[in-house]
């Protein structure tokens, strides 16, 4: 399973980011899409699953899409790999744990998928490293194209694209904006940020980690859970140590439940606006908030450069020696080594180390990856494992 | 949309309400809002008339619940306002004013205005008609079911005809 799925291989948009772009980690384009002559996934049959998938497959080939990528059928799956799917962003939350004859198009370069039989028939997600909605966009769109013109879309003049969820409906469009925001973060202005982007249709959301903080229950005698780690990481599934997407792009939660200083920017109508428009208005608007993360940046080192500079070396001292390491913690100091690389305080560290070591932390990415044991220990020695080789001197 | 209390289950009403004396609008789940509802209602426990000072017991409300369901897939409009999803695309016509209405508190207008698909190809349409109809006759052959089968094998020579005739015409 783990070669199929290439595990060990960086996904190309990690490699994309601009070494100086601190703030923003990747852009994804979602589009979901149905058959006019089938009922939505929800409520078909098994027969009408199977020919959904015939259809999309014979529409896959058509356009050359095996000639770089593979389909994964769920038969063929275990709950794992669909973890492992999750975690690379391109398989959403409802497809882990969905009905059977499901599938997913990966491309090759792991910056290109296709959900078949998820939440709608057929779901486009493109990513590309940093902010560059523009060229996640291009590429959903060309194959949008392309399959349009071999399988029917259901569509009506007044209200474009019908999707299974009244929330789509219109361009079927969710493009968003993974970002990094400690400064704002520390500065508690996270949801004024935010109240600022909504009237346009564009809502900030903080990133909802699963097994966050989870080390090994078993492991500490008693009731309480370890030192430092929140009540509930007692009771967390051990396999669930990841960062899981949906069609916005992330799972989403309150702004100030975000874990790791992680945020989701994503526009929130999809109907009565063009896709330009959209990409535009989530464009400009992590522009404008990153700017005001630089600005944040620049007070917080104006207050206290030596606080920040003391977490950033904190948090690689941690990263070069620890034995156990959370995923929860892991996220803490990914964030502060962010934060001090971004503001010269932490050197030798790029946007595109620190994105691949926060995608290599999660659960499955160890265990497909690394080999590691699927239980809560193992994961956490493996994850220090991990820290400790990436981030040695 | 997502619930913007909640932030978990998709947003299905715009809420308004006058804090300090400005209106101030969220976008809510069913759950979210009946709780809203709820926390107001606390509130003005105290200043509300009793029934009788307003004149008399105040009449029985019955909840009128809808027993619509889409004819095609079985959805039910119930569930539909519920949960802000539906079950096929006919499920759009069939409750079209219903929809409307849950869409407009999702979305700022109602009339689409990206992208269109592409649709002129009819090679293609033709070929993947000819490849639904193939999977299907294969699944009814399995469930014994000779009378549909018989006439998805006429559908599928004609299809088949049909794509001669087209790529003949195109070549």
């Amino acid at each position: 399973m783990a070669e199929e799925l290439q595990a060990g291989r960086v996904p190309d948009w990690v490699g994309g980011t601009a070494p100086d772009q601190w703030t923003a980690l990747v852009s994804h384009c979602t589009l979901a899409r149905n058959l006019s002559d089938f009922a939505f996934p929800s409520r078909c049959g098994e027969e009408e699953r199977h020919a959904i998938e015939a259809r999309a497959l014979d529409a896959f080939e058509r356009i050359n899409l095996f000639g770089s990528g593979r389909y994964h059928a769920s038969a063929h799956m275990d709950g794992l790999a669909w973890q492992f799917l999750g975690e690379r962003r391109i398989a959403s939350r409802e497809m882990l744990q969905g009905p059977p004859i499901r599938g997913v198009y990966l491309a090759d370069g792991q910056d290109f998928g296709i959900m078949v039989n998820g939440s709608d028939h057929i779901v486009l997600r493109a990513l590309a490293g940093g902010m560059a909605l523009r060229d996640a966009w291009t590429r959903a769109n060309t194959v949008d194209d392309g399959l349009a013109s071999l399988l029917g879309f259901a569509w009506q003049e007044r209200l474009g694209y019908l999707t299974s969820r009244l929330g789509m409906v219109g361009t079927g469009l969710r493009a968003s904006v993974l970002l990094h925001l400690p400064a704002i973060n520390l500065l508690g202005a996270v949801e004024d940020a935010a109240a600022r982007i909504r009237h346009r249709g564009v809502e900030l959301f903080g990133v909802a980690g699963a097994g966050y903080g989870a080390t090994d229950a078993s492991f500490w005698s008693g009731d309480a859970p370890p030192p430092g780690l929140p009540p509930e990481a007692a009771n967390e599934a051990p396999g669930l140590q990841c960062l899981l997407t949906d069609l916005e792009g992330a799972v989403c939660t309150a702004p100030k439940s975000a874990v790791g200083n992680l945020y989701l920017l994503v526009n929130q109508e999809t109907l009565g606006v063009s896709e330009e428009e959209i990409l535009f208005r989530v464009g400009h608007a992590a522009v404008e908030i990153s700017q005001e993360e630089e600005r944040s940046c620049a007070l917080l080192m104006k207050r206290g450069a030596l606080d920040i500079e003391d977490r950033a070396a904190r948090a690689m001292a941690v990263a070069r020696g620890a034995r156990l390491l959370g995923f929860g913690e892991a996220l803490e100091l990914l964030s502060a080594l962010r934060l001090g690389a971004a503001l010269g305080l932490a050197r030798g560290l790029s946007p595109h180390k620190l994105t691949e070591a926060l995608l290599s932390a999660q659960a499955s990415h160890l265990v497909l990856g690394r080999g590691a044991g699927s239980d809560p220990r193992s994961l956490a020695i493996e994850r220090a494992k991990l820290f400790r080789e990436t981030f040695s001197a | 949309m997502l619930c913007q209390r909640c932030h978990k289950n998709p947003a299905t009403v715009r809420y308004a309400e006058v804090v300090d004396g400005k209106s101030v609008h969220q976008d809510l789940c069913a759950e979210c809002l009946s709780r809203c509802k709820q926390d107001l209602s606390s509130v003005f426990t105290l200043g509300t008339a009793k029934p009788a000072v307003r004149g008399g017991p105040a009449p029985q409300r019955t909840v009128r619940r809808s027993r619509r369901v889409c004819p095609v897939c079985g959805t039910a409009l119930e569930r539909v306002a519920e949960t802000a999803e539906v079950g096929c695309s006919a499920c759009y016509t069939e409750f079209g004013q219903e929809i409307e209405s849950v869409l407009e508190g999702l979305h700022r207008t109602l009339r689409h205005q990206g992208k269109a698909p592409r649709l002129d190809n009819s090679i293609a349409r033709l070929c993947s008609d000819l490849q639904t109809k193939r999977v299907l006759l294969r699944s009814v052959l399995r469930a014994e079911d000779y009378e549909q089968a018989a006439r998805l094998r006429d559908e599928i020579r004609g299809l088949e005809s049909g794509l001669r005739l087209t790529e003949a015409g195109t070549d």
